[in-house]
């Protein structure tokens, strides 16, 4: 099967994090627990400051640290090649949380379990859109077949930004058009 | 398949979890349609939740949010456990789906918060007359019946309108006391003062129209449609971010212009996200000075135009379509050396408004400035879009004229590609009438035997110290007001807010508690606990939209109620939670203990007006000219509903449109929904005048002079000249000649935030999660005071104080605070400093020219507080009463 | 802080194992004597450590899950090594007890079980090591993990036998101790300007060190001020009283506790943002 992911047009984004909320109410997702968020960055000096935004979620990498490390295969890389948690073997250990470069498993102590994005799973079996796909306001985010994504929407993208681990440590299933400033190493984040 | 059992076992363990948590002890209550919390164990103990089994209803989103979306409501037993946006038809540029932001995403965690209103309440020490009037917003609130609750207003209503008269009654309805329910009620017990302000529009409130910068009837259809956007060379934006204050599609549709080749400039103390999206070359101007920028393009422009070499003045379109801008051009009677032209040379004030001139006071270099009116030059494909924000500062009523006038001089009017106005909210970037045209429910208005109407920059003054400025009725868009202004005793003795967050909202929070610490009754209906809500005697809960019986509409007019080329449907997603009441429904009852018929308030009912309002929208034909119904309604249909009416035949049936809950017109590249505004004007100006008393775009309006100068707030001239500004930059300086600084050396203005729609949603966790609210300092200043990001900012005006943590940015302009606009006041009453970060506790009760809120001019000094650091908003405890 | 389970059982393992190595080998050079006592204490450790790691799992009914992934799982493995040699530990105990006659077995017992608990700790250091925690990766993890083998061990006996201790095991345990503290301590402070240097994570991690100096100081103070006081006793050839023993290894824990509670107090995981 081919490899699936998002495809993420930073040039479009706005930022607004209509994408992360549209996420949470998926997932039903407590205050503390977030599963995809937008965070600001910026570059630059006035009067010629930059900003831009990434919408960052679990990246259902080819080689995902968190399966490897997790142990008891309650991370799993699912036949549709999503990265996959199954709540019924996890315990807790948090190991996940530290071998994910993104930081993406989140340990939710209420439930005594790690959790994460699933990719929509339960939509894109039934041929739907994650939900926060068909949220974004900007249409900058998209879910599906990597290469027929860049087809779509526009190659030249990249895996690995400044602001991201090298893309050799999980190989990551994400597609970045990113803005040219992103590319600067000098950033700073802003929770604006 | 494995993946989706998961998900489902998932979500039943943060469901039973989220259960706990505070939206959902209400979620299961309110829709298992009870109004008892003995449902509660019932629902969350549902096994599972089968998304399968579930119900999409149509669901409002109903802010005056700067968008309007499609919104829908997963109903699985009863309970919401999920929303979703637009899906009724494929996604384009050119027809969108009408996608909802995250405010409406996370509409159902505000419907059914922990905190909402549960029943009627009244503050432990209110008694007729007032009782403990200090007490109010920190006394005990007491649980009481509707019986009681509204037998309390109604004797008071009546006490008070035997001792003091219907003037002493204040109702409050929002931006304009008209249009709330009670106002009916209140209109046919004998009147009520009103309050009326200008808040979204600032100078453009009057001044467009008064000038002839107005098309389609109102001040914002001067731009083209949306399709023309992609025409434009050059589109230069002044004072806008749709991307945080048009939420929907204008930011897209912005966006399709530049990938069609314009190149953006944005004229702002703020580089926001709309620059960064379209990659604007960014002009940092000074809050409230772009009167001073664009007298120096006007400058740049007379002074370089050479109509063979350098053509940047369209003069045909000036002598053709305008009046007075040069000595040939003056109405007659009026001084010809009184024109625009050479005010702008200084021929006789001896003060060139050259770049040099203009720089000093708005910051922007002057090269900078000359470049800017080179880009507006007549030969370039120009679109000069502005915002209103420029506008809602003081003394500005002749900047909407100005930009007529920049827009004249470069005749970008009139032309595909060319367009000069402002656009803002919903219709952001998207000129022209309605597509399909709101219905009417067909009440007859009850008119307010009252005259007094007392303006936001006065009102809270007017309760304190017994007089006000009368300048006419209604609210800003009556025909009557703008009178010359006549000053009156009032004694105001009860405050009735039936609708708007207005002591949150209005300009000077701080008289204003004080005002309402002042009166015998204060009243509110409120949803949450609500700033009027929290300074009030008794609070009647009132349902959202989602609780209202036969639903609703949405859209179908401009600007706040929607785009153009569609309209929403809307129907009952639950029952109304606990004891809360509809607006209509209290204004009936209030109305029978106040001894008047309640079939004179509301002589048929919701179900009927529900009817009219379906039957009498209205939808464009494919000739983009003629209109029909939209609905289609069967005698059946009309028999069933049990309502009078006539069958009538359109483009859709009821049921359908409920089902999608949306109608929109499907749009394409030339179809024919286009529109360029003032077309017919400015091909034939004598046989299309426009709404100005000489027909003209009126660059010398002496009306508008003459309006202004007799309210008594400020004076203007009759062109759109430099006046120093009450609380601008110049009155950061003690000594402007030889720039000192003085108490109060930054400007303050309130970028419209995307965690809320001005003060609502403020209380949804998920929504301060995500939008953490701090106050945006600019680094160079941030140093000057050892402010980083995180600590914690006291700001100080002459009227109040707020704490913020502070961002420290490169955005903002040096000098320029960024305070977003709409946050819960939260007082510490010890201290007297508001920890919400309130802005209008900084402003001011300064009303200018046409009765302008002057929000975004405002002065105050910054310092690190050394108190007790503020916590993130989100780890607040909400706002939960019983 | 909410590593205290991890941090009571990564030392509790590493003193467990360090002990069963110290009887293995103070046992060669004084085949006379049993150090019951210390092999109690031990087998202790690994129980108190083992159950120290449950309070660390959110879900620990889910337990049996946890290796059922050895192919690639670093703590998979450690936690079938970490039982294993807890298993063993306990075997000890029980033949060191009850069954005194059969020393071979008790010697095989015991060195499997110390061999076990040495790739045990190799487990142990490499789940840190190949997290994406940017503190944790470098070498100085391995290091101050078998250090730990060895100078927890060495206190534990300190702690339990002085009296049993014969002047030669001395010599070589505090040989041991020594040599630990000044490998864990060139390694530690080449970690440490590493750190300093790097941006992301790690800098993050330095700056929270830099707020913590006073711990620091205090961790090293106690290791050298323990490694000193055998040193100082080697150098006069005089013999020190129990209490001395007593001091130095609770010095020596004391050192390790702080250090510990510094591995994790300035761990910092990798996220956007901070790359
Ligand atoms: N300092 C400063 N002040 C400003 C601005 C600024 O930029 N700076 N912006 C100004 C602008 S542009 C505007 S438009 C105004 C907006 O000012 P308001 O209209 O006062 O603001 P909202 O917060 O939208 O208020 C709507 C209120 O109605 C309540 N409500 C919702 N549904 C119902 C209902 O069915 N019945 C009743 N009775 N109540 C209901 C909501 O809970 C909320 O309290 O604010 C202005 N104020
Ligand atoms: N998220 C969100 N969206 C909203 C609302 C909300 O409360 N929240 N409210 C809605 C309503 S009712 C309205 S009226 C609109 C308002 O919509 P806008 O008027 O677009 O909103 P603002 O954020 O006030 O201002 C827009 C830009 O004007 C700039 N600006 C401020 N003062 C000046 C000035 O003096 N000169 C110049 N050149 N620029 C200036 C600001 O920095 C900002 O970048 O937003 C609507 N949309
Ligand atoms: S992003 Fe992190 S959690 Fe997601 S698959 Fe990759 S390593 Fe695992
Ligand atoms: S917390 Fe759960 S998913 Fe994460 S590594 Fe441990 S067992 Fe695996
Ligand atoms: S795919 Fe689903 S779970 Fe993942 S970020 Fe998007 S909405 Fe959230
Ligand atoms: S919804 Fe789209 S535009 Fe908004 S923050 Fe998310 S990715 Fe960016
Ligand atoms: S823009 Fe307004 S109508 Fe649209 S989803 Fe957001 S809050 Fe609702
Ligand atoms: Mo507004």
């Amino acid at each position: 099967m081919a490899r699936k992911g998002f495809y993420f047009d930073m040039t479009s984004c706005i930022g607004c994090r209509t994408c992360q909320i549209a996420c949470k109410d998926k997932n039903n997702l407590d205050t503390g627990i977030v599963f995809r968020k937008v965070i600001t960055f910026e570059t630059g000096v006035y009067p010629a400051p930059g900003v831009y935004h990434y919408s960052s979620t679990c990246n259902h990498c080819e080689n995902p640290k968190c399966v490897e490390g997790c142990p008891t295969g309650a991370m799993y890389i699912a036949e549709d090649k999503t990265v996959q948690h199954n709540p019924d073997k996890c315990i807790g250990c948090q190991y996940c949380t530290w071998n994910c470069p993104y930081g993406v498993p989140q340990y939710n102590a209420k439930i005594g379990k790690v959790s994460k994005c699933n990719a929509c799973k339960d939509l894109t079996d039934r041929g739907q859109n994650p939900a926060c796909v068909d949220a974004c306001i900007m249409r900058c985010l998209h879910f599906g077949d990597l290469d027929e994504l860049e087809k779509l929407y526009g190659g030249g993208t990249i895996s690995e930004l400044p602001i991201l681990p090298p893309a050799s440590e999980t190989n990551p299933s994400i597609r970045i058009k990113p803005k040219a400033i992103a590319l600067n190493k000098n950033f700073r984040e802003k929770e604006v | 398949m494995s993946g989706f059992i998961d998900k489902i076992q998932n979500s039943t363990i943060t469901r039973r979890n989220f259960l706990k948590g505070s939206a959902a002890t209400v979620t299961a209550l309110g829709l298992a349609g009870c109004g008892s919390e003995n449902k509660l164990s019932s629902v969350s103990s549902a096994k599972s939740v089968d998304a399968e089994n579930g119900k999409w209803i149509s669901a409002a989103c109903w802010h005056n949010c700067g968008g309007r979306c499609v919104n829908k409501a997963l109903v699985v037993d009863g309970v919401v456990i999920r929303q979703k946006t637009d899906d009724t038809h494929e996604d384009s540029p050119d027809f969108p789906q009408q996608r909802g932001c995250l405010r409406g995403r996370s509409q159902r965690q505000q419907v059914f918060g922990a905190d909402r209103l549960k029943y009627p309440m009244k503050r432990k020490h209110w008694k007729p007359g007032g009782g403990d009037k200090s007490l109010r917003g920190k006394d005990e609130w007491e649980r009481i019946s509707w019986d009681e609750a509204l037998t309390y207003i109604a004797d008071e209503l009546k006490r008070v309108k035997k001792e003091y008269g219907n003037r002493s009654i204040l109702h409050i309805g929002g931006w304009s006391s008209r249009i709330t329910d009670i106002s009916r009620t209140l209109g046919l017990f004998g009147g009520y003062c009103e309050y009326w302000n200008t808040n979204s529009f600032g100078s453009w409130a009057m001044t467009p129209k008064t000038v002839g910068f107005w098309q389609l009837d109102a001040w914002d259809q001067t731009v083209n449609d949306r399709f023309d956007l992609r025409n434009c060379d050059t589109i230069i934006m002044l004072g806008m971010n749709p991307a945080w204050s048009a939420m929907g599609s204008s930011s897209w549709h912005y966006l399709q212009a530049k990938k069609a080749g314009a190149k953006f400039i944005g004229i702002d103390p703020f580089y926001n996200d709309t620059y960064a999206l379209l990659e604007a070359d960014w002009i940092p101007v000074r809050p409230s000075t772009d009167t001073a920028l664009l007298l120096a393009v006007a400058y740049v422009l007379i002074t370089e135009d050479d109509p063979v070499h350098k053509p940047l003045i369209d003069w045909d379109f000036l002598k053709r379509c305008t009046i007075g801008f040069d000595a040939g051009s003056m109405p007659e009677g009026e001084d010809p050396k009184g024109n625009f032209k050479d005010y702008v040379l200084g021929t006789y004030d001896g003060q060139p408004k050259t770049p040099e001139w203009a720089s000093e006071i708005c910051g922007v270099e002057s090269s900078k400035i000359h470049e800017l009116a080179l880009a507006f030059g007549k030969t370039n494909k120009v679109a000069f879009l502005c915002g209103m924000a420029s506008a809602r500062t003081k003394n500005s009523d002749n900047l909407p004229q100005l930009i007529m006038t920049i827009g004249a001089m470069t005749g970008h009017m009139g032309k595909s590609g060319h367009m000069t106005g402002s656009t803002l909210h919903a219709t952001s970037g998207n000129g022209g009438p309605a597509l399909v045209k709101a219905g009417s429910n067909g009440l007859p208005p009850i008119p307010n035997p009252v005259d007094d109407a007392i303006n936001a920059g006065e009102v809270w003054n007017a309760i304190l110290e017994g007089k006000y400025t009368f300048t006419g009725s209604g609210d800003f868009t009556s025909p009557d007001q703008y009178q010359p202004g006549e000053e009156r005793e009032i004694d105001i003795r009860v405050i009735y807010h039936s609708g708007g967050a207005t002591l949150q909202t209005s300009d000077g929070m701080t008289k204003g508690i004080e005002a309402h610490r002042k009166v015998d009754l204060v009243v509110s209906h409120a949803q949450f606990l609500t700033t009027n809500a929290k300074y009030s005697d008794i609070v009647l809960p009132v349902t959202t939209e989602w609780e209202k019986k036969y639903g609703g509409f949405l859209g179908g007019g401009l600007v706040h109620t929607g785009n153009r080329e569609m309209l929403i449907m809307y129907s009952q997603v639950t029952e109304p939670l606990y004891e809360a009441k509809d607006d209509q429904w209290i204004a009936r009852e209030l109305a029978k203990k106040l001894g008047i018929d309640e079939k004179e308030v509301y002589p048929f009912d919701e179900k009927q007006q529900f009817f009219n309002t379906l039957a009498s929208i209205q939808v464009v034909n494919e000739d983009g000219k003629t209109y029909g119904p939209l609905v289609t309604i069967t005698q059946e249909d009309i028999n069933k509903w049990g309502v009078e009416g006539t069958p009538q035949t359109g483009k859709i049936t009821y049921e359908e449109l409920k089902e999608k809950g949306v109608y929109q017109v499907k749009r394409f590249q030339g179809d024919n929904y286009g529109y360029i505004a003032f077309e017919d004007f400015v091909k034939d100006p004598e046989k299309h005048p426009v709404s100005s008393e000489s027909g003209k775009l009126e660059i010398y309006s002496r009306k508008l002079a003459d309006t202004i100068n007799k309210m008594g707030f400020s004076k203007i001239k009759p062109i759109p000249a430099y006046i120093k500004v009450t609380d601008g930059y110049e009155d950061t300086f003690e000594d402007w000649e030889t720039k000192v600084k003085g108490e109060y050396p930054y400007q303050v203005i309130n970028p419209h935030y995307l965690r809320r729609s001005h003060s609502v949603f403020d209380n949804v966790k998920w929504l301060q999660e995500a939008w953490p609210n701090p106050v945006f300092i600019n680094s160079k200043d941030a140093e000057r005071h050892g402010i980083q990001d995180g600590d914690t900012v006291l700001l100080t005006s002459a009227y109040g104080k707020i704490l913020r943590r502070a961002l420290v940015t490169e955005r903002f302009m040096p000098g320029v605070i960024g305070l977003p606009h709409g946050a819960w006041v939260d007082m510490d009453e010890k201290t007297g400093i508001d920890r919400g970060g309130a802005d209008n506790i900084l402003t001011g009760q300064v009303p200018t020219g046409q009765g302008v809120s002057g929000f975004n001019t405002c002065i105050v000094k910054m310092e690190k507080y050394d108190g007790t650091p503020l916590i993130p908003d989100v780890e607040k405890p909400q706002r939960i009463i019983f | 802080m909410k590593e205290l389970p991890l941090l009571l059982f990564t030392l509790c393992m590493q003193a467990s194992v360090g002990t069963i190595i110290m009887i293995m080998v103070a046992k060669h050079f004084q085949r006379d004597r049993e150090f019951k006592s210390a092999a109690l204490v031990a087998a202790l450790l690994s129980v108190a450590g083992l159950l120290a790691s449950f309070f660390h799992l959110g879900t620990p009914a889910n337990a049996f899950h946890a290796i059922t992934n050895l192919g690639s799982s670093w703590m998979s493995r450690e936690i079938l090594f970490t039982s294993a040699f807890a298993a063993l530990a306990v075997l000890y105990v029980f033949f060191a007890f009850k069954k005194p006659g059969a020393k071979g077995a008790i010697n095989i017992i015991g060195w499997t079980a110390g061999v076990i608990g040495l790739i045990d700790v190799f487990m142990m250091s490499k789940i840190y090591t190949s997290s994406s925690v940017a503190v944790w990766q470098d070498a100085s993890t391995f290091v101050e993990f078998y250090a730990s083998v060895i100078i927890l061990g060495a206190a534990v006996l300190f702690l339990t036998s002085p009296k049993n201790l014969s002047g030669l095991t001395i010599s070589y345990l505090g040989i041991g101790v020594l040599t630990a503290v000044a490998v864990q301590a060139a390694f530690t402070i080449s970690h440490y300007i590493n750190l300093g240097m790097m941006d992301g994570p790690g800098a993050v991690s330095a700056s929270l060190l830099s707020d913590m100096s006073g711990l620091v100081i205090a961790q090293w103070l106690f290791l050298i001020l323990g490694a000193g006081f055998l040193m100082f006793s080697k150098i006069l050839e005089k013999k020190i009283n129990f209490t001395g023993y007593y001091i130095t290894g609770t010095v020596l824990c004391l050192g390790l506790i702080i250090g510990r509670y510094l591995f994790y107090a300035i761990s910092v995981a990798s996220r956007v943002g901070l790359s």
